[in-house]
């Protein structure tokens, strides 16, 4: 057809023939996402993936490597180390993704970029923000100085700080106390904290039995997998684990190495304070709209910011859904909702009015003993959001070492369905 | 056909087939339906190696509907499964095991 046209158009009209291909020839569609995390990892591949290469996608991640919380309690307790749990950007990148190892600085909306340090911006159609989460810190005065940050560690971000605590608990003497500061659900990954008291616990019955794990809970109970770690504790660690409800920490003292409550300070030989989270300082600073201040409010068929048209938000950064959970399986099932609805968009085709998200969130009870929680969540188009299928899900009947086999299984499929280029 | 993808991955960015410059195909909702498997069950189906989760791809339709069923029912034994699977209506699953008999081998 364009050959015909040329031999047909005389040579004056080059010129104007190169504009109109020029024009003809439509740039991709380019998707930025900010945040390289399970949420952002994910949404980077399937954008690939499912436009075939047709949509650009930038990750920007200030990390090099990505390391896994799932499975970081195992390396607090010296089961794993923290290169069993840490994976490369290189399988997104061999699909085409361009991974920019640099902090995002800010986004820009009305220019529709995102601005790193340096002066760099990018470009974009339509911007992921996976931030994941930031500290309150500034709820604990005394965290503020960095020899308290090292004395009451959160180690809950993986990497540097879950080296740092497993050396910590390494070092302690037989017949020391390991303090857990547990803040008001919702945080990330709800029965994360109990599975790390439980595989220190283990630990602790394993190699240092006169120790003690002392868990001081901002909430008035165990906050997930209630029954089974109750029962998990009663038959496994009966001595070991100290349980406190309603417990909200007030203060830290680093000079002391003691933690302020309402009533009480109480000291310990290694301390680990989790303070209460919220939505990435970037989502923040663009002024998003949040519910309580902390998280992005979203159109959930679409993941798109409900005050900030263009800009999608996934992962632990989402004001959640009722019963949906801040986890990295969910932070996945989002990221594919997103996914198929820019491919969509993009296509100029319509987006899935149902979409279906589901989770399944592995615990340790013990170094071999693991346990599950499983949900379903259908789009409800009269409550504009996900609730969960009545009657599917559950739990465990109890821990088991056959669930211990399907965790790690679990953890080594879904960095696969985040990260790898296989597919 | 894992192991030819890993092998064309290690030499570069992998060639994705074009996407139609106006429309293209979209994402189907029996696609989306599938890949909420693929947290557990490998993208498309497949994983970089054998687990204890297993693989789907290359299984038949008929196949997988015959588990999903047995999960239901308790006529095979599970831990996760038989909660999971009360989540999808019979339709879903039907779309869910075509979609990956046609496109997870």
């Amino acid at each position: 057809m364009r050959r015909e046209f040329l031999k047909t158009m005389g040579a004056g009209a080059l010129a104007l023939l190169s504009a109109c291909a020029t024009q003809n020839i439509r740039p991709k569609p380019r998707v930025v996402v900010v945040g390289g995390g399970f949420a952002g990892a994910t949404v980077a591949k399937y954008l690939r993936l499912w436009s075939r290469g047709g949509i650009a996608v930038t990750l920007i991640e200030r990390n090099r490597q990505f390391v896994s919380c799932p499975i970081s309690n195992l390396v607090l307790a010296g089961e794993r180390s923290l290169a069993d749990i840490t994976l490369g950007y290189g399988g997104l990148a061999q699909l085409g993704v361009e991974v920019v190892p640099a902090p995002a600085e800010r986004i820009d909306p009305e220019q529709r970029r995102v601005l790193l340090a340096g002066g760099l911006s990018i470009p974009y159609d339509r911007c992921v923000l996976a931030p994941g989460v930031d500290f309150m810190s500034e709820d604990i005065p005394g965290l503020a100085s960095e020899a308290a940050q090292k004395r009451f560690p959160h180690a809950y971000k993986a990497g540097p700080q879950t080296v740092a605590l497993g050396k910590q608990l390494a070092a302690m003497p037989d017949g020391g106390v390991y303090a857990l500061s547990i803040p008001k659900i919702p945080y990330v990954c709800p029965p994360g904290p109990y599975e790390r008291a439980s595989v220190i616990a283990d630990y602790f019955r394993r190699y240092k039995p006169r120790s003690k794990v002392l868990i001081l809970d901002a909430n008035d109970g165990v906050a997930s997998k209630r029954p089974l770690f109750l029962q998990a504790w009663a038959e496994r660690y009966p001595a070991l684990i100290d349980y406190r409800p309603n417990m909200p920490i007030r203060d830290v003292d680093a000079g002391q190495g003691a933690a302020i409550f309402d009533f009480e300070q109480i000291g310990a030989d290694v301390w680990n304070v989790i303070p209460a989270q919220r939505i990435g300082r970037i989502a923040v600073d663009l002024g998003l709209k949040l519910a309580n201040g902390r998280w992005a409010e979203v159109d959930w068929l679409t993941l798109e910011s409900v005050s900030h048209p263009g800009i999608h938000v996934i992962g632990d950064a989402t004001f959640a859904a009722p019963l949906m959970p801040k986890s990295g399986h969910m932070a996945n099932q989002q990221a594919k909702v997103l996914a198929a609805a820019l491919v969509n968009l993009f296509a100029g085709r319509e987006i899935n009015p149902r979409p279906k998200v589901m989770n399944t969130c592995y615990s340790f009870v013990g170094f071999e003993q693991a346990m599950h929680v499983a949900s379903v969540f259908d789009y409800n188009a009269e409550q504009a959001t996900f609730l969960s299928v009545a009657k599917s899900g559950g739990l465990s009947e109890r821990a088991s070492k056959l669930e211990a086999g399907y965790a790690h299984a679990w953890a080594r499929n879904i960095w696969a369905d985040s990260l790898s280029a296989v597919y | 056909m894992i192991n030819t993808c890993i092998r064309i991955a290690a030499c570069g960015i992998l060639l994705l087939p074009a996407f139609a410059a106006n429309g293209g195909d979209g994402v189907s909702v029996a696609q989306s339906l599938a890949a909420t498997c693929a947290n557990c069950h490998g993208t498309n189906g497949r994983l970089p190696a054998q687990e204890a989760v297993p693989a789907l791809a290359g299984r038949s339709a008929d196949w997988i509907r015959q588990q999903l069923a047995a999960f239901r029912n308790y006529a095979r034994s599970s831990t996760v499964m038989q909660q999971i699977v009360r989540g999808y209506s019979e339709e879903e699953i039907d779309m869910i095991a075509d979609w990956l008999a046609r496109n997870g081998d």
